[in-house]
């Protein structure tokens, strides 16, 4: 069971306002929403909206962290899964495949833009970044757990440093965009085949064929 | 305003995007001034606004040359590791020291700014189309770089080059979840991923694994 500290309880007026950033971030990017039109779409004045967060660019912080939240949820989840039995190598290499195959599909465009821009903001703002983190490092975690059972069993290749797979795995999403914004594409089949040659090249280096 | 960013700028703007990159070399970009860039270029506003939609624009390019500049560099040097060794060893050991070398101190605030333009590439049209150009020829280099080794019977020629090319690039900016980190991991430790990385597409052929004492 995993324990975050997740969204933390907000005040339902702030949650309200939170809400209608969330549902503007499916069509913009963050940096282009307006507090004018926050106000006006939610029903919320910019009184009450101070009285809940210290600025405008923290009510957008908080709405990006909790889009991110239940993406990482999700990954947590999708991970553990994936990763129960690690005992057998063919289970765990399917149960990957499975996993990358079923998250290369769920992102859509929209959600790895908003990732990415929580990326941007909060490497803009050191103060937004410890609540930030928790659930990131969280993530990292399980990735980390991961390549630890394969460096156990040594499948995996001992030179690389299992926080570096951790990032590399979660880098794929930032990849995606950067692909997003070429004007050619790699086909999501490609995407798949990305994320798992990297299982098999440095999790499974040393367990058979590469 | 659509601009082609592959083409060479008007020297006037270019004198102008020169300014505002010597600015950044000692100060973040929030906080360039567009009075300074002025003053500092010699060139009036009217100019300014003649080149650039507005003083944004000015700053995104000089950011997109910042960072063409940075990759082509190392792009340049793993191109010439290529070429001037047969032996895949050697050409090995040239990537450890250029790939090090791009991993200093300084790399934080370009892949900072690159995610910047990335992610208003992905919300922005207009935008996408303007990063897009620059984009399409850094995967182009890093492209010729995968089959330079696939030619040289060194990579694996099932894996396409465009995979490669988009997975390097993901990597190296992928360090901004590093970066952003209250933990952060030993810069080393990170080098020797990207390395590790590097070998495992563009030296993964038995003819490469042969290690030469």
């Amino acid at each position: 069971m995993v324990e975050l500290h997740t969204l933390d309880r907000l005040h339902p007026t702030a949650q309200k306002l939170v809400d209608t950033v969330k549902e503007m971030l499916n069509d913009n990017a963050y940096n282009e929403i307006k507090s004018e039109n926050v106000f006006a779409r939610s029903g919320i004045s910019r009184g009450s909206m101070y009285h809940h967060f210290s600025n405008f660019d923290e009510l957008i912080q908080t709405a990006q962290w909790q889009l991110y939240q239940s993406f990482s949820i999700g990954m947590i989840a999708a991970l553990e899964q994936a990763t129960l039995d690690v005992d057998d190598i063919e289970v765990l290499r399917e149960n990957l495949t499975l996993m990358i195959n079923a998250s290369a599909l769920e992102r859509s465009l929209t959600l790895r833009r908003q990732c990415v821009g929580y990326f941007y903001n909060v490497s803009s703002v050191k103060s937004f970044r410890s609540r930030t983190l928790t659930s990131q490092e969280i993530l990292n975690q399980r990735w980390i757990r991961l390549y630890q059972s394969c460096l156990d069993r040594g499948w995996a290749d001992p030179l690389v440093d299992s926080r570096a797979f951790a990032l590399m795995m979660q880098s794929m999403i930032v990849g995606r965009v950067i692909d997003d914004v070429s004007p050619v594409h790699v086909d999501l089949e490609a995407w798949v085949r990305i994320g798992i040659l990297l299982v098999e090249k440095f999790c499974l280096a040393n367990a058979g064929k590469c | 305003m659509d601009r082609d960013t592959s083409e060479p700028l008007h020297p006037t703007a270019q004198k102008l995007v020169d300014t505002v990159k010597e600015m950044l070399k000692v100060t973040s970009y929030d906080n360039i001034k567009s009075e300074n860039v002025l003053l500092r270029s010699g060139i009036s506003r009217g100019p300014l606004y003649h080149h650039f939609a507005n003083f944004e624009e000015l700053i995104e390019t000089a950011q997109i040359q910042i960072y063409q500049e940075y990759v082509r560099g190392v792009i340049k040097a793993l191109l010439h590791a290529i070429r001037a060794f047969d032996d895949p060893f050697a050409t090995r050991g040239e990537f450890e020291k250029i790939i090090k070398q791009s991993q200093n101190g300084n790399s934080y605030s370009l892949r900072r700014q690159r995610l910047g333009l990335v992610h208003n590439a992905a919300s922005i049209e207009s935008f996408r189309k303007k990063i897009g150009v620059t984009q399409e020829a850094l995967n182009q280099e890093w492209m010729r770089i995968y089959q330079m080794c696939v030619d040289k019977g060194w990579g694996d020629p099932k894996i396409d080059p465009r995979t490669f090319a988009i997975l390097i690039q993901s990597t190296f900016l992928g360090r901004i979840l590093d970066d952003i980190s209250p933990v952060q991991m030993d810069p080393t430790a990170w080098a020797n991923t990207l390395i590790r990385l590097l070998e495992r597409f563009c030296f993964c052929t038995d003819l490469a694994s042969r290690i030469q004492n």
